[in-house]
């Protein structure tokens, strides 16, 4: 098998440019393939870092259309206080309070910025449920309702040198020209929403933004999370009868853990089908240059696969070179496209850090996603060539010699 | 069936081709004799269905009628497989176009049979070696088909034809791409296999070579022996063909 192996590399030697065009025919499909697929993942654990707040206890409230995107934009309609006690109500609520998402502008060393600021409820039940779901901090302390004038700020603030001067714990700066005084720092999360974030009390927020009783979205805990999707249910109906909604037609929605990730999962196997299509399509195109490769070349070749077949070729002999070529072929647009694709990965996360900031698009390729593609397009290109192979082993050798 | 220093033969081998409507009798009913050590030509012009007679010998082809006898084993009903198998082994080919792989070096052609055999890599190349000095090529055993004068080429491809020691030689016009010269020096090396008491079956279409070199001529015609000559004493004589069956 090793000389058939030698004898097809040589013949691939031979015919250096076909060969050349037919291995990059692969390589684009394979590159393809290993750059989506890795970007893919990085793109899943970016978003699953997003979401590793998550809480299987907690529910979110949000008017419609406030979606995905940057929080609190494009909420339609504010939710009231009157909804909040609403939902307090509601069988199996624990706690139920609201929250404000605004733009603030923080100003420090004469360098101005903008952040999202999130709010801090005002009762301390409340606030130790609003904390929950955060990590460690980074430095200094939690801030509570004696803490008036006092911040809490995300990772960024601390690590990134945004104000051309170093913030620390006891700083004053000014949020939308008010002085405060940071009292802490998160530590770092995944979620790049909550690392650039400012951490305000509600009141604090409601003074600085003249708002008040508009909150953007209500955070509800339940006391028994096996029950979640029921209470949800029951949360749904009480706000659409107060609103007189019509069922299906809510001006709000009602998110659990559970439906949140469903929606995430919902668009990640969408891009994984998108990435599954491409990269089929790639690499049929891909094969099918393999198999017109070498269809010509055992058109080419009959004579000399006549001498071998005279000189005791058995048919096996034939096509386990011809296979061997065409796996080749496959293997080499593998390996080419394998190093292509984790380079333009490579760059496109550079991009991305570039613009949404570090740690959170990250390249991970694990060893099937460095040699599987190789091996798949070896065995692609054996598959491509069978046909043709299987055609030259069972030439008449007097018919192939003639030639 | 089989008698002493029998090597191949033919029985009433008619092989017939469809052309159309029309068939094509590119062998009627021949029967050709080969034994050990023999020098044998056959002759004949363009057309007669010599060729197709040497695709026989050489178990290239199977007949549509009659049988082949290789070492007294009837191939003419084997799976092309398993002819390929028996040629690698019992005969080497020699091709009025050289017939050189073009991508192989010139020991590698001559190993080239051994592969096919199953040969460990090294007891293949000191084999092929060996053959290249002997027809006195051991100076360009790394050089290409291609990088060889056409004489140097055919006696790579004799030195191909001997690497797994085969019962018979065919050889198929070797000197019609070759000049006088050369010819004859390719000649001289197919009489020295002869003396050292190699079966060579020669075709040709030249009278000349099959009278100088061969001991025995099968003369053929529209697919049919037309006369068997044989050389005893110098003195060549006409060999009934009853004789030989």
């Amino acid at each position: 098998m090793k000389d058939y192996f030698l004898i097809a590399w040589r013949n691939l030697l031979r015919r250096k440019l076909r060969s050349w065009l037919t291995i990059i025919g692969i390589f684009i499909g394979i590159a393809a393939v290993v750059a989506l697929i890795s970007l893919g993942q990085a793109l899943q654990t970016a978003v699953s870092s997003q979401f590793s707040d998550l809480e299987p206890d907690r529910i979110t409230l949000k008017n419609a259309d406030a979606g995905f995107g940057p929080p609190g934009t494009t909420a339609a309609e504010s939710l009231t206080n009157r909804e909040v006690k609403l939902i307090q109500k509601v069988t199996g609520v624990k706690e139920a309070y609201g929250i404000y998402l605004e733009p603030v502008i923080l100003e420090y060393n004469g360098v101005s910025t903008f952040s999202f600021a999130m709010s801090i409820p005002m009762d301390k039940t409340q606030q130790n449920l609003r904390y929950k779901a955060f990590d460690d901090l980074e430095k200094g302390n939690l801030i509570y309702s004696s803490n008036t004038r006092k911040i809490l700020l995300g990772i960024d603030f601390y690590k990134k040198n945004i104000f051309n001067r170093k913030l620390n714990v006891g700083t004053t700066i000014k949020i939308n020209n008010e002085d405060f005084k940071i009292n802490g720092f998160l530590g770092e999360t995944g979620a790049f929403t909550k690392n650039s974030a400012t951490y305000i009390l509600e009141k604090d927020l409601e003074d600085i933004t003249n708002q008040s009783d508009q909150y953007d979205l209500i955070q509800i805990y339940v006391d028994d999370q096996d029950n979640i999707d029921t209470i949800a249910k029951g949360i749904r109906d009480i706000v659409r009868k107060d609103r007189k909604d019509t069922e299906g037609e809510e001006s709000f929605s009602v998110e659990t853990a559970g439906t949140s990730l469903q929606n995430m999962n919902v668009i990640l196997s969408m891009v994984n089908i998108v990435v599954i299509a491409i990269a089929s399509m790639a690499i049929l195109i891909g094969s099918i240059g393999v198999a017109n490769n070498m269809f010509t070349s055992v058109l080419e070749r009959q004579n000399e696969i006549g001498i071998m077949k005279a000189i005791g070729a058995r048919n096996i002999s034939v096509m386990s070179i011809f296979l061997f070529e065409a796996g080749l072929l496959g293997l080499f647009g593998g390996i080419a496209g394998t190093l292509f694709g984790i380079l333009i990965a490579w760059g496109i996360t550079a991009i991305a850090t570039v613009f949404l900031g570090e740690g959170l698009f990250v390249l991970n390729l694990p060893l099937s996603l460095l040699l599987g593609p190789a091996l798949f397009s070896f065995v692609v290109g054996i598959i491509a060539g069978y046909i043709p192979a299987r055609q030259a082993s069972q030439l008449n050798p007097v018919e192939a010699l003639r030639k | 069936m089989k008698k002493r220093d029998e090597v191949i033969r033919l029985v009433d081998v008619k092989k017939y081709y469809q052309l159309g409507d029309s068939t094509v009798k590119a062998l009627d009913g021949i029967d050709i004799l080969v034994r050990r050590g023999e020098f044998i030509a056959i002759m004949g012009p363009s057309g007669s269905g010599k060729s197709t007679a040497m695709n026989m010998i050489g178990s290239l082809d199977t007949p549509t009628h009659g049988s082949v006898f290789l070492d007294g084993e009837d191939i003419s009903k084997l799976s092309e497989s398993r002819l390929a198998q028996l040629r690698g082994k019992k005969i080497g080919f020699i091709f009025q176009q050289f017939n050189l792989i073009p991508n192989l070096t010139a020991i590698e052609n001559v190993a080239l049979p051994l592969l096919f055999q199953g040969v460990d890599e090294s007891k293949r190349l000191i084999k092929a070696k060996n053959l290249l000095s002997l027809i006195e090529l051991e100076d360009r055993i790394n050089h290409y088909p291609n990088q060889l004068s056409g004489g140097q080429q055919q006696r790579v491809a004799i030195a191909r034809s001997l690497s797994n020691e085969p019962e018979v030689i065919l050889a198929d016009e070797p000197t019609g791409n070759l000049d006088t010269k050369t010819g004859k020096i390719v000649m001289d090396f197919l009489d020295n296999m002869h003396k050292q008491n190699k079966t060579i079956v020669m075709v040709t279409h030249d009278p000349n070579l099959a009278i100088q070199h061969a001991d025995k001529v099968y003369w053929i015609i529209d697919g049919k022996v037309s006369k068997i000559t044989q050389k005893q004493d110098g003195k060549w004589t006409q060999v009934k063909k009853q004789e030989m069956i």
